[in-house]
């Protein structure tokens, strides 16, 4: 038979294209999510014990009534949705599956290379505090990927294999934003601890526009109150969590637990203090 | 002592041969012309201005009619740069646009309350509960 070189280089490209896509069909966890004129289809992913996949639910569709499947077999769950970062989990029944790892130390700075289940790379360009000037309730991760951009829910990991961050919203050919892997952990801690996705409350209030993150007003007989905090105090720090503007607090502020203790440094004139708050439950007026 | 007509006769046909010099008839008007205008430049006041401009445009010769038409333009611009604009200056009367200023630096900043990225999505405003 003859082999030319060009028979060869042919031969091995469709060996590459078959390969790919028997590894982008092994990775078979996706959800199906309505809205009432659209369908989104998302990837995801198994975490925890191996009964909890992870995806995302982008706006306009019902994510509660999202379908998951594995390899094309749809699977009984129950859902789970944050609703402020819209990830969603599905805890389903039966044997676990292969998990991702959490990353020991996940490494979001700007330039960061990660890589995607479809075998791509991308690189992380930044944290996203504002989009279109509205501000965002939680810092999310503006990233570049190097093919195509993956459908929400997918994975994105590190060098070694550890979940680093979610693919959100695609803005473009190729960039797109991405939940951090603290957001994962997060939800993941409420509906292990408590079988939902809560919202922590504090009871003060903030000013958007103020340079600053003021304190504007604390509510009587909130979790702020208690521990002392005041109107015109300055918070420099939530948690690990260094405060410069607004935006900082609301993103900081997403990530606290009802119940559990968090210290917050704030300015309080000259003098600078060290508080220590328990949040309560958020629960909507 | 009567001339006789002999004498006469003789001397006639000698000034028939005399003849002025060549120009001396152009002179003479030349002359006439300037005695006069001298004996009006003595003479004071607006008539006499305006008569010695017109002898001063009669001597240009042939261009007058050029120094004419350009002092003819320059009036002409001169009057109607000089001459005041007659339109009334409009004023501008205030109108009520509607538009208010807030003192109040949050309103405009809008906060989401989800990740609903959709550019139409509105955010909330002003003082912010956590």
């Amino acid at each position: 038979m003859d082999c030319s070189p060009w028979r060869c280089l042919l031969a091995l490209v469709v060996t590459l294209c078959v390969a790919s896509f028997e590894v982008v069909e092994a990775d078979g966890w996706t959800a199906e999510f309505s809205g009432a004129d659209t369908k989104q289809n998302s990837a995801g992913f198994a975490v925890g014990d191996g009964r909890y996949v992870v995806s995302v639910a982008l706006s306009g569709v019902n994510a509660e009534e999202g379908r998951l499947s594995f390899d094309g077999r749809e699977l009984p769950a129950n859902v789970f949705l944050d609703p402020i970062s819209r990830l969603v989990v599905f805890r389903v029944t039966g044997p676990p599956a292969q998990t991702i790892q959490w990353s020991s130390a996940p490494d979001l700075k700007s330039g960061t290379r990660f890589k995607c289940p479809s075998g791509g790379q991308g690189s992380v360009d930044g944290w996203v505090k504002k989009i279109d000037g509205k501000i965002l309730p939680l810092a999310l991760i503006k990233v570049t990927y190097g093919k195509s951009v993956p459908p929400p829910g997918s994975a994105l990991t590190d060098i070694s294999g550890g979940l680093i961050a979610v693919a959100h919203q695609a803005t473009g050919k190729n960039t797109g934003y991405a939940l951090p892997i603290q957001v994962v952990k997060r939800v993941m801690d409420d509906i292990q601890r408590g079988g939902k996705v809560s919202r922590g409350w504090i009871g003060l209030k903030l000013r958007p526009g103020l340079a600053v993150p003021k304190v504007t007003h604390v509510q009587k007989g909130s979790p702020c109150e208690e521990a002392g905090v005041q109107a015109g105090d300055v918070l420099l720090e939530v948690g690990d969590r260094h405060l410069n503007d607004y935006a900082d607090a609301a993103n900081a502020f997403y990530y606290l637990r009802p119940g559990a203790p968090t210290s917050m440094r704030v300015r309080r004139g000259n003098q600078e203090m060290q508080i220590s708050i328990t949040p309560g439950e958020y629960r909507s007026k | 002592m009567k001339p006789t007509v002999e004498e006469i006769g003789s001397l006639l046909a000698l000034k028939r041969h005399e003849r002025p010099e060549e120009g001396y008839f152009d002179d003479f008007l030349r002359e006439f012309h300037q005695r006069r205008r001298e004996e009006e430049a003595a003479v004071s006041g607006p008539a006499a201005w305006m008569k010695q401009a017109s002898a001063w445009f009669s001597d240009l010769g042939g261009s007058k009619w050029a120094y004419g038409l350009g002092l003819g333009y320059a009036a002409i611009a001169a009057a109607f740069l000089l001459t005041p604009n007659s339109d009334p200056i409009q004023q501008n009367t205030p109108t009520n646009v509607g538009l208010e200023i807030r003192l109040d630096e949050s309103a405009e900043i809008e906060q989401l309350p989800s990740l609903d990225l959709r550019p139409s999505t509105q955010g909330m405003t002003g003082e912010q509960e956590f």
